[in-house]
C-alpha cells in the first residue's frame, strides 16, 4: 500500500531539496557583499551576471519552489496516511507533478539567461522574458491538478466513512491546499490578463499599481501556505514525537478555519505605503490582520501546552523543569522546537508589519527580509528539515546517516539565523538599510551600520555551514547501504481533551462561505475600482 | 493516563506571560520608533 | 462550543485586549496624531510626466516655496537616480515631497524621518517631514530597480537659518 504515493512524495522532496540547495548557496554571497567581500565577479565565469540575478534565483528556488514542492510532496503523504486511503487517481497527482516540473524547467532557463532577474515579486513595468512568467504559471497550475487529486480522495473517503471526523492532519493539509487555490488567484489573473499578453508585446501597457494589488492578493496568503504545513507538523505530530498528547485538539482545527478565512482579505498590508490605494481600504485591512493575531495566539498556547504534557509524561518537574525532559536528542524533534522559538520574534515581527503606519519605519529596509527569513526561513524550513530528518528515512528505508550531525545542524540553523535576523532587523528599524540592495557598495552605506553588517554575515556563514551539513545528512542517507531495523512511521498525536470537537469545525460550506464572503467585501469594491480606472500606460523596461 | 494529573498547563502560562511582554516589548519599541520621527502630513 | 481550559480562556481575553490596544495605538497615531501613511494624490501618465509643460511640477522637477518656511519638493525617479539629486533648505522648514516616476517602480526614503513611499508609474506619492535638526539627511531608493539601484539617492541639505 501506498508505493505510489511514496514516490511521488520523494519526486517532490527531491526536487524541492535540489531547488534549495542551488537557491541557497547564493545566500552566504549575499552577506558576504554586505561586508566588502564580492564574489560575484568570480561567478560571472559560470553565468551569474550580478548580485541581483542571483538574488532572483535565491528568492525564486527558495520561496517559491522549495515551500511549493516541497508542500505538496508532504500533502501527498500526510493526507494518504492520515486518512489510510491511496489516492483514487494517481495519474493526476502524476501528471500536477510533471506540470510543476515543466513549469520550473521553463521559469530556470531565463532567470539561468540573465533574461529575468526582476526577483520573485517581478513588479511591472520591469519585464521578464514571457517564458519566465509562463513557467510560474504551471508551477502553481500543476499544483493545483496536485491539490485537486487530494480532494478526490478526501471526497471518497468521506463517502466511505459517513460521521467520521477528518483527522486533524488530514483537514489541515486539506485546507492549506485549498487556501493556496483560492490565494493564487491573484497571482494567476495578474500573469495571464496583464503581464503575459504585454511581455509578448500583444498590450502596449500595464498598469503597475493593479499589478501589485492582484501580485499581494497572493502574497499574503502564501505565507500562510508555507507556515500551515509546519502547523500540521506542530500540532498533529510533534507532541506525539514529544511524548505527549495534543492539548485542544478543537481549537487547533478552529485556528486552521480561522486562517482559511482571514489570510486572503489581508493583502494590502504589504501596500500600505503604495500611492494608489486608499486610507479606509488600507485601515480595513489592517484591522483583518490584526484579526489573525488571534489564531497565531491560540498557537502558540496549544503547542506549548501539548509539549507540556510530553515533557511531564518524560518526567520533567516544576514550572518550567518540563522544558529539559523534552527529547532534545531526537533532531527531528530539535529542529521544530527550535523552529518554534525563531517564529516567536518572526511572528512580533509580523505583527509589526501588520501595524499601518508603523511601515513607515521599517517598509522595504532589512527589517523585512530578517523577518522572512524567522517566519518561512527558520518556522517553515527548519521545521520541514525537522520533518525530513523522520520522513527521508521513511520514504527511503534507511537510518539517517548521522543523527549527530543533524543536531548540530538544527542547532547552527537557529544559532545562523538569530544572528542574521537580529542583524538585519536592528539594520532597518535603526539605519533604514535597503532591502534586497548591494549594500556593500552604496554609495549612502555609513560606518554606523558596520557591527550589524558584521552580525548579519556571521549569521550567513553559519547558515551556509548548516544547509551544507543538511545535505550531507540527505545525501549520506539516501546512499547508504544500511536498512531500517523497525518500519518508521508517521507520527500521530491524539487529542488530550476527552471532549470530541464539535461538528461545524469539520464542515466546509460555512467556513468557504465566510472565506468568499470577507474576500469580496475586502476587495470587491476597491479591485472594481482599480479595473474600471487601469491606467494601463507602462511599456515594459529591462534594467539589469 | 496522564490524565488530570496536573489541571492547569502551569508551564505554558509562564512562557506565555514571558511571550506577551516580549510582544508588549519589541513592538512598542518600534513603536516609540515611529513617534520619536515626527509626523508626515501638513499640520 | 468548543471546551476551552480556563488559563487559556484568560490568556485569549488578555490577547484579544492586547491587540485592541495596539489597535487604538495606531489609529490614533495616523488619523489624529499625523503619522500617516502615503494616500492617493494623483495621477500621471508616466510616458510624458518627465516632459515640461505648464502647471507641469515633475516636469522641472526641484524645490519650490510655497509659504514661509514651506516648501514642496517635486521630484522625478528614473533608472537610477532622482532628480533633483540634492535638495536645500533653511532648518525648521516644512517639506511636501511629491514623487513619481518615468520608468519602473523605485522606493523612496529620507532615513531617520518618517518618509517611507512605494513609487509606482502612474501614481503620485506624497508625504511631508519637518527637518529640526541643521545637518544632512541621505533620500534613498528602496525597492529593487535593476543594477545600478544601489547607486541611487540624494542629499537634503538643512542650514542653519
Amino acid at each position: 500500500m501506498f508505493a505510489r504515493e511514496n514516490k511521488l512524495t520523494a519526486w517532490h522532496l527531491g526536487v524541492a531539496m535540489i531547488a534549495l540547495f542551488i537557491g541557497g548557496f547564493f545566500g552566504p554571497l549575499q552577506k558576504l557583499e554586505y561586508v566588502g567581500v564580492n564574489l560575484y565577479s568570480t561567478l560571472n565565469k559560470i553565468g551569474i551576471a550580478s548580485y541581483y540575478q542571483g538574488l532572483t534565483l535565491h528568492a525564486v528556488l527558495n520561496a517559491l519552489v522549495w515551500t511549493t514542492f516541497f508542500i505538496v510532496g508532504f500533502f501527498t503523504f500526510t493526507i494518504t496516511r492520515s486518512l489510510n486511503k491511496e489516492l483514487t487517481m494517481p495519474k493526476l497527482n502524476a501528471v500536477g507533478l510533471i506540470t510543476m516540473i515543466i513549469g520550473l524547467i521553463m521559469a530556470a532557463i531565463p532567470i539561468l539567461m540573465n533574461l529575468a532577474t526582476v526577483l520573485f515579486t517581478f513588479y511591472p513595468p520591469m519585464k521578464a522574458n514571457p517564458f519566465f512568467y509562463i513557467g510560474l504559471v504551471l508551477v502553481v497550475v500543476g499544483s493545483w491538478i496536485c491539490g485537486w487529486g487530494f480532494y478526490l480522495t478526501y471526497f471518497a473517503w468521506r463517502k466511505e466513512n459517513p460521521g467520521v471526523q477528518t483527522p486533524i492532519i488530514a483537514l489541515g493539509s486539506l485546507i492549506t491546499m485549498v487556501l493556496w487555490q483560492i490565494a493564487t488567484l491573484g497571482v494567476a489573473t495578474e500573469l495571464l490578463v496583464m503581464v503575459i499578453p504585454w511581455s509578448f508585446g500583444l498590450v502596449e501597457g500595464i498598469d503597475p499599481q493593479l499589478a501589485r494589488t492582484f501580485f499581494w492578493f497572493t502574497g499574503h496568503p502564501l505565507v500562510y501556505f508555507w507556515l500551515l504545513p509546519a502547523y500540521v507538523s506542530w500540532y498533529g505530530m510533534m507532541p506525539k514525537q514529544a511524548g505527549g498528547k495534543l492539548f485542544s485538539e478543537p481549537l487547533a482545527r478552529l485556528v486552521f478555519w480561522l486562517f482559511l478565512a482571514l489570510s486572503v482579505p489581508v493583502g494590502l498590508h504589504h501596500q500600505y505605503l503604495d500611492p494608489g490605494v486608499p486610507a479606509g481600504w488600507k485601515f480595513l485591512h489592517g484591522l483583518l490582520t490584526y484579526s489573525l493575531f488571534l489564531p497565531s495566539m491560540l498557537t502558540a498556547f496549544n503547542v506549548v501546552a501539548s509539549l507540556e504534557i510530553g515533557g511531564r509524561n518524560n518526567g520533567g518537574t516544576g514550572l518550567l523543569g518540563w522544558v529539559r525532559a523534552l527529547p532534545w536528542g531526537d533532531p527531528s524533534y530539535a529542529a521544530q522546537n527550535l523552529a518554534m522559538i525563531l517564529f516567536v520574534f518572526g511572528g512580533i515581527g509580523g505583527l509589526t508589519n501588520s501595524s499601518y503606519n508603523l511601515n513607515l519605519v521599517i517598509h522595504n529596509t532589512s527589517w523585512v527580509p530578517g523577518h522572512f527569513h524567522l517566519t518561512v526561513g527558520s518556522a517553515v524550513t527548519l521545521t520541514f528539515f525537522g520533518i525530513l530528518y523522520w520522513l527521508v528515512p521513511k520514504l527511503s528505508g534507511k537510518p539517517l546517516w548521522n543523527r549527530k550531525v543533524a543536531l548540530v545542524q538544527a542547532w547552527t540553523w537557529f544559532a545562523g539565523m538569530l544572528l542574521m535576523g537580529n542583524g538585519l532587523h536592528i539594520l532597518g528599524l535603526n539605519f533604514g538599510v535597503p532591502r534586497r540592495t548591494m549594500v556593500g557598495v552604496a554609495a549612502y552605506a555609513s560606518d554606523a551600520w558596520n557591527p550589524m553588517l558584521i552580525e548579519a554575515a556571521i549569521g550567513g556563514i553559519i547558515l551556509g555551514i548548516s544547509g551544507l551539513l543538511f545535505y550531507s545528512n540527505m545525501i549520506g542517507t539516501v546512499l547508504s547501504k544500511k536498512r531500517l531495523e523497525a518500519p518508521i512511521e508517521m507520527p500521530v498525536a491524539e487529542a488530550y481533551d476527552e471532549h470530541p470537537a464539535p461538528a461545524w469545525l469539520d464542515n466546509w460550506k460555512p467556513w468557504l462561505a465566510i472565506t468568499v464572503v470577507l474576500i469580496v467585501v475586502a476587495y470587491g469594491p476597491i479591485l472594481f475600482d482599480m479595473i474600471a480606472n487601469a491606467n494601463m500606460t507602462s511599456p515594459g523596461f529591462k534594467v539589469w | 493516563m496522564e490524565k488530570k494529573k496536573y489541571k492547569v498547563p502551569q508551564g505554558t502560562v509562564a512562557i506565555m506571560i514571558i511571550f506577551i511582554l516580549l510582544i508588549i516589548a519589541l513592538w512598542g519599541s518600534a513603536y516609540l520608533t515611529m513617534l520619536s520621527r515626527g509626523v508626515t502630513i501638513t499640520p | 462550543m468548543i471546551h476551552v481550559d480556563r488559563s487559556e480562556k484568560i490568556y485569549i481575553i488578555i490577547s484579544v485586549a492586547l491587540i485592541a490596544v495596539f489597535f487604538v495605538a495606531v489609529a490614533v497615531s495616523s488619523f489624529v496624531y499625523g503619522i500617516q501613511v502615503p494616500l492617493p494624490e494623483s495621477r500621471v501618465d508616466p510616458r510624458t510626466i518627465a516632459t515640461p509643460a505648464p502647471g507641469n511640477f515633475f516636469g522641472e522637477p526641484g524645490l519650490y516655496e510655497v509659504g514661509p518656511g514651506k516648501y514642496n519638493a517635486y521630484i522625478m525617479s528614473q533608472i537610477w537616480s532622482f532628480t533633483p539629486r540634492e535638495i536645500t533648505v533653511p532648518v525648521g522648514s516644512t517639506v511636501t515631497f511629491y514623487v513619481t516616476s518615468k520608468d519602473v517602480q523605485h522606493g523612496f526614503r529620507i532615513n531617520e524621518t518618517n518618509v517611507n513611499m512605494q513609487i509606482v508609474p502612474g501614481e503620485v506619492s506624497k508625504l511631508t517631514v519637518t527637518f529640526d535638526e541643521a545637518r544632512e539627511y541621505d533620500y534613498i531608493c528602496h525597492e529593487y530597480c535593476g543594477v545600478g539601484h544601489q547607486t541611487m539617492a540624494g542629499k537634503i541639505i538643512v542650514t542653519e537659518q
